[in-house]
């Protein structure tokens, strides 16, 4: 089978800085791929080079054959995308939202109108279809965004923080959403920090930190005892310090 | 200057204790207040902090600016032969500016849902963040008076002698504590009226027709005084101003020089000692209690479960709104017809876009008929027929590019820039269809119906033969604007913030103005020669077809972000 995604020797300058350093990766379809990292290790950037959205970078990355440099709309074609922290047009509503979006990726009105509705239906919103999203709490525009991602039936789709915000029984069903589409063969990019639904619903979890892949492997693969959390892993393969040592000093402050 | 108002605030520790005010916590949290309006952005240090800078200087620019309004305001006292009038004049002025002022630039910090969250958590009493609130404001007020109140001191000081002006600024400070009432008095009554988001929404369009009201006062209220014959008219004796709150205390004013006054007279300058006094009693117990309950809901109630639906989103589907039909009409494609569409319904709802560009709207048409119609009316004996024989009617026609080139710049900008990350991630191979799509909904949704509107009224004033000129201007204009758009404009809409908007393209503006001054002075001459119109209107219509056509051929490499 051939990889989705390959990325070979992607390499990230800000300026001076350099944030990624030489990533090469595969990435097979119909897989759940937990993309994790400490802050600012390099994740959003290596998502925002996939989705076609910053096309200074070194290096070779292709999307089911396509080169993201050289054919970037072909790319944001077949991708759904799902940022981190998005700002939206809180003055629209989620269907005029939702009608651009569509709308930009040559849906039709009808089609959008009736995929929009039914997702958003399924997601607790369809009372707030037509209520202007400045009175929206953080997890009802999350919700949008997530169906903003959607619409156009995206083969691949990157999701950046997609949990952030929601309630827990809309965990449970976007946790569910995700694990359907990729029974339906899509193939998902999942960042977060929340170690816990990482570890559940990856097929794989590759561990970036200060821009290199530190870890890559099923959870099986990459635990070292039994009894192995992804959280522990993750703070022993990322060089975090002492975490009980840290708390004993921080609460120490109020007794010198 | 915010030193000094604290200080002067700790020495009377003593009272605000007695009226249970922590005068620690009143001290503190007055500071960051006065410290936040210090980086805020205001009509007075807009440009400053466009620039994301904090300004040293800015409260000496503020004073100046203040102190050049007194002293404008200051002449009527010294010139006219009636100073009640005089005083009137300098009241109303100052109540106005007041007004404008606390809706322009301080209703954010009257309705700061932040303190619900960042004060209220707090071990603070209400009653400390009540008069905290209170006090920034009034505090705000007095860096305003002190200035502005100073070239009138002076003039008064000169030609009436030490006594008035005590009382000058005597009712300048009841004219700050009337003004704060109404102020107060008009949050809270729509407060009581309307759900939180319809109460910002009207706080919007009071903003912007209190704009268009103090634009239309510059215009009309000289023509109604007419300095010149008129200098000695009591404008207090007119009854029809007595419900202004400026009246009354002019009316003190006046009863302090001369004594021998009708009664009425008496009851309004009665009415202004005692209404501000009141007004402190009514603002500081009941309306702030109030205030500080009803802005709490303003921060509670923004949940959409408690919102009520707006039965006109409900009912207007995407393909049904004015957007989508004329969208059909007037874009070719699917992306220009989104973009059109977006823009249509992004910079009806979008607030800062409206304050900024609508008063335009306004203003523009009136401009014309105060400064280019009205004028020509009065100068001559038969002044119609002087208009009529005139070719003054293209001014009205060119002069209403403005509105199209104001739209144009100011739709590169968006509170919520942020929000413009879409642009990155669609597939969109033809960024010209965005830029097209977002100009085309500035022509029909704004100017096409301005543009109307003028022709219609000149149709009126000059006959229907004006009609072709109409046209021609029209083509003329679109042509021009989008041929020089092509050239310079290829900033996609809504991605810059507001704090960029001092650095926008100045050079377009321009150069679209002169241009459209050198066609204007050509229409000029060739009105009369109807053929010629006739000819050049599908010229000109052409034109602009082509620089459309380019203009939508813009590509990524020539689209600016920054």
């Amino acid at each position: 089978m051939e990889p989705i995604i390959q990325i070979r020797d992607l390499r990230k300058f800000f300026g001076k800085k350099q944030a990624l350093y030489g990533i090469n990766l595969d990435i097979m379809p119909g897989q759940i791929i937990g993309y994790i990292g400490p802050n600012g290790a390099g994740k959003s950037t290596t998502v925002r080079i996939l989705a076609g959205l910053d096309e200074r970078f070194e290096g070779t990355v292709s999307i089911k054959g396509i080169d993201v440099k050289e054919n970037p709309l072909a790319v944001k074609r077949i991708i759904g995308y799902i940022p981190e922290l998005a700002d939206l047009y809180d003055v629209l509503t989620p269907m005029e939202f939702l009608m651009l979006i569509g709308r930009l990726h040559d849906l039709e009105d009808q089609q959008i109108e009736e995929r929009a509705t039914r997702m958003l239906d399924f997601l607790g919103l369809k009372d707030q279809l037509h209520q202007r999203m400045d009175t929206f709490s953080k997890g009802m525009r999350q919700k949008v965004l997530l169906v903003s991602g959607l619409l156009h039936n995206p083969e691949i789709i990157f999701m950046d923080e997609p949990l952030s915000g929601l309630d827990a029984n809309a965990v449970i069903l976007v946790k569910e959403i995700i694990l359907r589409l990729v029974e339906q063969g899509k193939t998902v990019i999942y960042c977060s920090h929340n170690m816990d639904t990482v570890e559940k619903i990856s097929d794989r979890i590759i561990l970036i930190a200060e821009g290199k892949v530190v870890a890559d492997g099923t959870f099986q693969e990459l635990k070292r005892n039994e009894g192995d959390t992804l959280e522990k892993l993750f703070s022993q393969l990322t060089g975090q310090p002492d975490f009980d040592q840290l708390a004993e000093g921080f609460t120490q402050t109020f007794n010198p | 200057m915010n030193k000094l108002l604290l200080g002067l605030l700790s020495l009377f520790s003593g009272f605000w204790r007695r009226m249970d005010v922590n005068p620690v916590h009143l001290r503190n949290i007055l500071a960051v207040k006065l410290k936040m309006d210090g980086r805020r952005k205001t009509a007075f240090n807009y440009r400053q902090s466009a620039q994301k800078k904090e300004v040293k200087g800015q409260d000496i620019l503020m004073m100046f600016m203040m102190s050049m309004m007194g002293l404008l305001f200051m002449l009527p006292i010294l010139l006219f032969k009636q100073s009640g009038t005089g005083m009137f004049i300098l009241l109303s002025g100052w109540m106005s500016l007041l007004t404008l002022t606390l809706i322009s630039d301080f209703t954010d910090v009257l309705i700061d849902v932040r303190d619900n969250y960042i004060l209220l958590p707090r071990p603070v009493t209400g009653k400390t963040l009540a008069i905290s609130r209170i006090l920034h404001v009034f505090f705000y007020l007095v860096k305003l008076m002190i200035p502005f109140s100073l070239p009138g001191m002076i003039g008064i000081g000169i030609k009436f002698g030490l006594f008035p002006v005590l009382l000058f600024v005597v009712l300048i400070l009841l004219s700050v504590l009337l003004t704060i009432f109404v102020v107060n008095l008009l949050y809270l009554i729509m407060l009581n009226l309307l759900s939180p988001r319809k109460f910002k929404e009207i706080i919007n369009y009071f903003q912007i027709a209190f704009y268009a009201l103090v634009f239309l006062g510059y215009q009309i209220l000289p023509r109604m005084m007419d300095f010149r014959s008129q200098g000695d008219v009591n404008l207090l004796e007119k009854i029809y101003l007595w419900p202004l709150p400026s009246v009354w205390l002019a009316y003190i004013w006046e009863i302090a020089f001369d004594f021998d006054q009708p009664w009425t007279a008496y009851v309004l300058a009665g009415l202004g000692l005692l209404t501000p006094f009141l007004a402190v009693y009514l603002v500081t117990t009941v309306l702030s209690k109030n205030f500080s309950q009803k802005m709490f809901s303003i921060g509670e109630g923004g949940g959409a479960e408690s919102a009520p639906e707006s039965k006109g989103d409900l009912l207007q589907s995407p393909r049904k709104s004015w957007s989508s039909i004329t969208g059909v009409w007037f874009c070719a494609s699917k992306l220009e017809r989104a973009i059109y569409a977006f823009t249509w319904k992004l910079t009806g709802r979008s607030r800062d876009f409206k304050l900024k560009y609508y008063p335009n709207l306004i203003m523009l048409p009136v401009y014309f008929v105060f400064a280019f119609v009205f004028p020509m009316t009065r100068s001559e004996s038969d002044g119609l027929a002087a208009l009529r024989q005139s070719n003054i009617y293209l001014f009205g026609f060119y002069f209403s590019m403005i509105i199209l080139l104001s739209g144009l710049t100011m739709l590169q900008f968006s509170e919520r820039y942020k929000a413009s990350w879409f642009y990155r991630a669609m597939p969109l191979a033809q960024p010209g269809l965005i830029l097209t799509g977002a100009f085309k909904a500035i022509i029909v949704k704004y100017y096409l119906p301005i543009y109307l509107l003028i022709t219609l009224f000149s149709g009126f004033v000059w006959g229907w033969h004006i009609l072709d000129d109409a046209l021609l201007a029209l083509f003329t204009i679109l042509a021009l604007t989008t041929g020089i758009a092509t050239l310079t404009n290829h900033v996609l809409p809504f991605t810059r913030s507001w704090d960029e908007a001092t650095r926008s393209n100045i050079g377009f503006t321009l150069l679209t103005m002169f241009c459209a001054g050198l066609f204007g002075l050509f229409h000029y001459f060739i009105a009369n020669m109807g053929w010629v119109i006739w000819i050049l209107i599908p010229t000109a219509a052409a034109l602009f077809y082509l620089a459309m056509y380019q203009y939508r051929k813009t590509s990524w490499k020539q689209v600016k972000w920054e």
